[in-house]
C-alpha cells in the first residue's frame, strides 16, 4: 500500500516524453510505409517493351514469351498486336495529327509488340538490374527488333527509391537509438528517485533480481503504454492530413492512396515499445547492486 | 558470531582503513564500537554487512566466510542479519506496518504470519498503535523504533546499529539504547558504533574502540 501521490509528476512527465519519442517513430514508420506504397504505384508503370520485327510468326512470338516467362522474373505478358498499335496510334494522335493518323504507308511502319511487366515480388530498388538483365537476355533473339524499358526513368525511379530506403534505416536507427536513451534516461531517473527503497531492499536481503524486476516491469509498462498513446496520436494526425488531402488538395489523388499502419503492425509496435522500455530499464539498473548502501557514511 | 582475524582493508590511494583488526563477539553480547571519525567504524560494519570486502585476513559472521562469501549468497546471509542507520532509512511511502513487514515479504513468508509477527514486534518497540502512520507524519524516536522494529522483526542473530542515536536527543536516546539491550536479552548479538562516550559510560557494556584502523582498546 503506497502513498498514492508519490512520484507522479515524475511519471507523468517520463510517459510524455516517452510518448512523444515513440509518436516520432510511428509517424516516421507511418510515413515510410506511404513512401513506399507511392513508390511502389509509380513502380508498377515501370515496364519492359519487346518490339517485334515485321515478319515474324506465331511461333518465333511463342518462343519470345516462353523465354520471357522461364526467366521467373515476369510477372505478366501483353501482345499489342499491330492492329491493335494502330488504333492506339490513331486514337492519341487523332486530334494532334489528323493527316498523320489517316497516312497508311507510315502506319505500316509501327511495329507488333509485347507489353513486359515485372514479377510484383520484384522490389523497386531491383527492378533497374532485373530489366536491363531480361533486355540483355531477350535483344539478341530471333524475331526482336528492339527492346525498350525506358532506361532514363528507370535509372531515376530506382535511385530515388535506394535513397529513399536507406534514408529511412538511417533515421530508423537514429530514433530507435534515441528512444531507447530517452527511456533510459527516465527510467534512470526513477531509479534515482526510488533510490533509499533500494538501499533498504539491498539491506534486508532482497534478491538483485526482486529489488531489478519491478524497473523492468515499470520500463514494461511505460514502454507499451507510451507506444499506445503515440499510436493513437500518430492515428488522429493521419486522419486530419488524409482528411486535408481529399478535401484540400484532392488533385494529387493521394488521398486514396494512403493507408494506415496495419492491425498486426500496431500490435507488434506495442509490443515491440514495451520491449525497448525494458531494455532501457535493464541498461540503467543492471549495476544496481553496486552497493548504494555500500557507499553510505 | 562475529570474528575478525587479521583483517586488513586498503583502499587506492593507498588508504589503510583497517589493520591487523582481531576481534570475537559472542552469541548475544552486546557491544559498543567507538573511535574518531575515520577511525575505520564505516568500514568495519560494511564488512559485517557484506557491503565490502576485506583485503586480506577472515570475517565470519553468523556462520559465513564473508571474504568468500559467493554474490548470489550475500542477500542470503543478510536475511540472516540486522542493520539500524542513523538517517533510519525508512520508506516513506509505506506505513510503519508495510516498513517493517518488508524483511518478511522479501523472506517469503505468508500474510497471515506477516501481520502476526508484525504486531508482536511493534507491540515490543511501543508502536503498534501508529502502524498505519507514514514515517514523515512520527517523531525521530519513534522513526529510530520503527527502523530497529524492521531490523529485528525476522530475529537476527545479529543486529549492528551504526550510530543509531546520533540524530535524536538524550531522553530519545536512551529510550533507543533500552530497546536495543532488550533485543540483546532475547539473544541476539548487538553490535553499535557510536561517538556518545557518556552512554557508553553509563551502560557499562563490553567497548571496542577503533583508531586509525586499529582496535586499541577492549574492556572485556
Amino acid at each position: 500500500m503506497r502513498n498514492p501521490t508519490k512520484n507522479w509528476a515524475l511519471k507523468i512527465s517520463t510517459l510524455v516524453v516517452a510518448t512523444a519519442c515513440f509518436a516520432v517513430m510511428s509517424a516516421s514508420l507511418l510515413l515510410a510505409q506511404n513512401f513506399k506504397n507511392l513508390l511502389t504505384l509509380w513502380g508498377e508503370d515501370v515496364q519492359m517493351t519487346v518490339y517485334l520485327s515485321q515478319d515474324i510468326s506465331d511461333k518465333g512470338r511463342q518462343d519470345i514469351e516462353e523465354k520471357l516467362k522461364a526467366s521467373g522474373k515476369v510477372g505478366d505478358i501483353r501482345l499489342i498486336t499491330q492492329q491493335i498499335a494502330l488504333t492506339d496510334f490513331r486514337a492519341q494522335l487523332a486530334s494532334y495529327a489528323p493527316d498523320l493518323s489517316q497516312d497508311e504507308e507510315l502506319l505500316k511502319l509501327i511495329p507488333a509488340s509485347l507489353q513486359v511487366r515485372l514479377a510484383s515480388d520484384i522490389s523497386a530498388a531491383d527492378q533497374t538490374k532485373e530489366l536491363q538483365a531480361l533486355a540483355a537476355q531477350i535483344r539478341p533473339l530471333q524475331g526482336v527488333d528492339e527492346v525498350s524499358y525506358g532506361q532514363d526513368w528507370v535509372e531515376k525511379y530506382s535511385a530515388l527509391v535506394s535513397v529513399l530506403e536507406t534514408t529511412m534505416r538511417l533515421l530508423g536507427i537514429v530514433i530507435v537509438a534515441a528512444a531507447l536513451f530517452v527511456i533510459s534516461n527516465a527510467i534512470r531517473a526513477s531509479v534515482q528517485s526510488r533510490k533509499e527503497e533500494i538501499i533498504v531492499l539491498e539491506m534486508i536481503g532482497a534478491t538483485y533480481s526482486m529489488i531489478r524486476k519491478p524497473f523492468l516491469v515499470e520500463g514494461a509498462v511505460l514502454g507499451a503504454v507510451s507506444s499506445a498513446l503515440a499510436l493513437v496520436i500518430c492515428f488522429v494526425l493521419y486522419t486530419g492530413i488524409k482528411g486535408l488531402l481529399v478535401s484540400k488538395l484532392s488533385f494529387l489523388q493521394l488521398g486514396e492512396h494512403l493507408q494506415f499502419l496495419s492491425p498486426a503492425f500496431l500490435i507488434l509496435f506495442v509490443i515491440g515499445g514495451a520491449a525497448l522500455g525494458a531494455f532501457g530499464s535493464y541498461l540503467c539498473i543492471r549495476r544496481i547492486n553496486d552497493g548504494y548502501a555500500g557507499s553510505q557514511g | 558470531m562475529i570474528e575478525f582475524s587479521h583483517v586488513y582493508k586498503t583502499y587506492p590511494g593507498p588508504v589503510h582503513a583497517l589493520k591487523n583488526v582481531e576481534l570475537r563477539i559472542d552469541k548475544g553480547e552486546f557491544v559498543f564500537l567507538t573511535g574518531p571519525s575515520g577511525a575505520g567504524k564505516t568500514t568495519l560494519f560494511k564488512m559485517i554487512s557484506a557491503y565490502d570486502v576485506a583485503t586480506s585476513g577472515e570475517v565470519r559472521v553468523a556462520g559465513h566466510n564473508l571474504v568468500t562469501i559467493k554474490d548470489t549468497q550475500i542477500p542470503l546471509y543478510r536475511r540472516k542479519i540486522g542493520v539500524v542507520f542513523q538517517d533510519f532509512k525508512l520508506l516513506k511511502d509505506r506505513t510503519i506496518f508495510e516498513n517493517v513487514a518488508l524483511p518478511l515479504i522479501v523472506r517469503g513468508d505468508k500474510a497471515p504470519a506477516i501481520q502476526r509477527r508484525v504486531y508482536e514486534v511493534l507491540e515490543q518497540v511501543g508502536l503498534a498503535h501508529k502502524h498505519d502512520q507514514y514515517p514523515e507524519f512520527v517523531s525521530g524516536g519513534e522513526q529510530q523504533r520503527t527502523a530497529i522494529a524492521r531490523a529485528i522483526v525476522h530475529q537476527p542473530g545479529v543486529l549492528i546499529a551504526d550510530e543509531p542515536t546520533g540524530n535524536l536527543d538524550p531522553r530519545l536516546s536512551e529510550e533507543i539504547m533500552d530497546l536495543l539491550e532488550r533485543v540483546c536479552a532475547q539473544g541476539t548479538t548487538v553490535f553499535v558504533a557510536t561517538h556518545d562516550h557518556e552512554m557508553v559510560k553509563r551502560r557499562n557494556k563490553r567497548t571496542l574502540e577503533l583508531r586509525d584502523g586499529m582496535i586499541v582498546g577492549d574492556s572485556k
